[in-house]
């Protein structure tokens, strides 16, 4: 099992957590909410938010059609939409076919408990009228998120 | 399983080909599918662009190392599924190149980096790139990440290529690069699709 | 669905982001609706079906963005164009010095002998003007490309520069096939003999 990265946007398509592991071999290894993965962000929001147009257009009109994985040739993507408006990534190799128990695991389970719960956790990251259009900077930098996510998907990574 | 649309989408990413087999599709206008095509095109650049580091660096080290020649890296093969159009209903061979056994074994798959399969909870999307940058699309009506049923559809796929190549290029009517308006491209890959 | 046009042109709008290229053609696609998409994958579509010859033709018009981030992206955009729009601002010199740079863009990702147009936009704010018409205007004719300025406000003479570059696209194609067929003529198989008598006698 190799797990790549893990991505959280905002209902403002703001990313407001990210980590890769860089080594397939270290779980220590990579980058948190890292500077040069903005780019890498937008792409991979933007993939995400026309393919999830696309998917709406062909899907039935009177249910959601959902987005689920993407997959290339290298890579599969693994993405879990929430009701409030949250998306979590994960990036993985081929041979995983379907994460999204591990994902919604780590919406209701690490996601809500430490931060959602937490009262010292801003409710929304994006706090100006700029910030709410796509230029939020503001990540998830509580240190009990940062670690149960690392506990829960470090042995995933190789 | 049954599939919804087939698109062709030619190497600019203009839609030339779009076809519904299942009578409940969605309705979409010939301009929200144009839409629909070049949107596709630039998805499979950006998700080559985001493939994740660990897999850039692993590139560069075995491309170093000699280890594992480049050409497995970017043609993975795609493994034989099924019977599907081997013959077609009246029995003339598919893909008069090298006949029918050309489809009785596994192939490569040119598309190295970019946008493959897509699932959504009604839908699965596929994508096959040939060689020279057309991309073939398949849409069908369930959601499905399991790996038989992507070789299949890939299979297909290919096997719409070749139905291309046979009954598309070979039309001395048809200006390249333009909508595709060719009565037996129309009715063999009905026949293809029918068969699945 | 396929049967609804016969013809497809790919058209390109390129530029620095801010010289206005989305705002040029708001009101000369068929859909009013606008997508957001240009702020995430780097494009936005806008199509525009028009007859010509009595065959349909849809011009989808590519609209790339700007931004640094999405250049090695925009560059797979130019595969295939038919027709390059390059804009710049009137009242921004930079836009205008940047031109060069996308024509070398243009050299470097697109068809030889794609067909190209420079257009100067937001013409109307006359007190701003930093780029004058007659610079423009030489530097256009140097280069041997076409050249108009336009505002928001009016911009109808960049939907008749379209239209006439779409038309020098169908005219260009159907040069290509006479010139094929003449070879034909030139090699003693004549593909058009059956079909011409079989015309002329049924029209009647």
């Amino acid at each position: 099992m190799a797990i790549y990265s893990f991505w959280i946007f905002d209902r403002h398509c703001n990313c407001i957590f990210d980590r890769e592991w860089t080594l397939k071999t270290n779980p220590s290894s990579g980058t948190t909410n890292s500077k040069l993965n903005e780019d890498t962000a937008k792409l991979l929001y933007g993939m995400i938010f026309s393919l999830r147009s696309i998917s709406q257009k062909l899907g039935s009109l009177d249910s959601f059609n959902e987005i689920r994985t993407i997959a290339t040739a290298k890579y599969r993507a693994h993405i879990l939409c929430t009701a409030s408006g949250l998306w979590f990534v994960l990036l993985s190799d081929l041979k995983q076919e379907d994460l999204s128990q591990v994902l919604r695991y780590l919406y209701s389970e690490i996601y809500v408990k430490t931060v959602v719960y937490n009262w010292l956790s801003p409710v929304d990251f994006a706090e100006t009228a700029n910030e709410k259009r796509g230029q939020g900077f503001r990540k998830i930098r509580n240190r009990q998120f940062l670690l149960a996510v690392e506990q829960f998907l470090g042995p995933m990574v190789n | 399983m049954a599939i919804q649309t087939i698109l062709v989408i030619n190497k600019s990413g203009g839609l030339v080909y779009q076809r519904d087999f299942v009578p409940n599709a969605p309705r979409l206008s010939s301009n929200e599918y144009l839409i629909l095509a070049g949107t596709l095109q630039g998805i499979v650049a950006i998700a080559s662009q985001i493939t994740p580091k660990s897999l850039q660096l692993d590139g560069k080290s075995s491309a170093r190392g000699g280890s594992e020649p480049m050409g497995n890296n970017s043609a993975p093969l795609v493994p034989y599924m099924g019977t599907l159009g081997a013959t077609t209903a009246n029995g003339a061979p598919l893909g008069s190149f090298l006949g029918p056994d050309y489809f009785n074994d596994a192939f490569a798959s040119w598309n190295g980096r970019g946008l493959k399969h897509v699932t959504t909870d009604q839908n699965s999307l596929f994508v096959y790139h040939t060689l020279t940058g057309i991309k073939f699309v398949a849409v069908s009506t369930q959601p499905t990440t399991n790996a038989m049923a992507v070789a299949v559809a890939e299979n297909l796929l290919r096997k719409t290529y070749c139905l291309y190549a046979d009954y598309v290029m070979k039309n001395p009517f048809y200006e390249p690069e333009m909508p595709i308006k060719c009565e037996l491209f129309d009715q063999h890959l009905g026949t293809l699709v029918k068969q699945l | 669905m396929n049967s609804e046009y016969d013809y497809l042109f790919k058209l390109l709008l390129i530029g620095d982001s801010g010289v206005g290229k989305s705002c040029l053609l708001l009101r000369f696609s068929d859909d009013t609706y606008t997508n957001d998409y240009i702020s995430t994958i780097g494009v936005d579509f806008k199509i525009k079906t028009v007859e010509l010859d009595g065959k349909t033709v849809k011009l989808q018009i590519w609209d790339t963005a700007g931004q640094e981030r999405f250049r090695t992206i925009t560059s797979s955009y130019y595969r295939g164009a038919h027709g390059i729009i390059i804009v710049y601002d009137v009242t921004d010199q930079d836009s205008f010095n940047d031109v060069k740079m996308w024509l070398q863009e243009i050299d470097r990702y697109a068809t030889a002998g794609v067909l190209k147009l420079m257009v100067g936009n937001k013409s109307d704010l006359q007190d701003k003007r930093v780029v004058e018409y007659d610079v423009a205007k030489e530097f256009a004719d140097s280069l041997q490309i076409p050249f108009l300025e336009t505002s928001a406000l009016d911009s109808s003479n960049v939907e008749e520069a379209f239209l006439t570059m779409a038309k020098q696209i169908k005219d260009s194609m159907a040069q290509q096939h006479k010139d094929s067929t003449k070879k034909d003529d030139k090699a003693g198989v004549n593909l058009k003999g059956q079909s011409l008598s079989n015309s002329s006698s049924g029209c009647c």
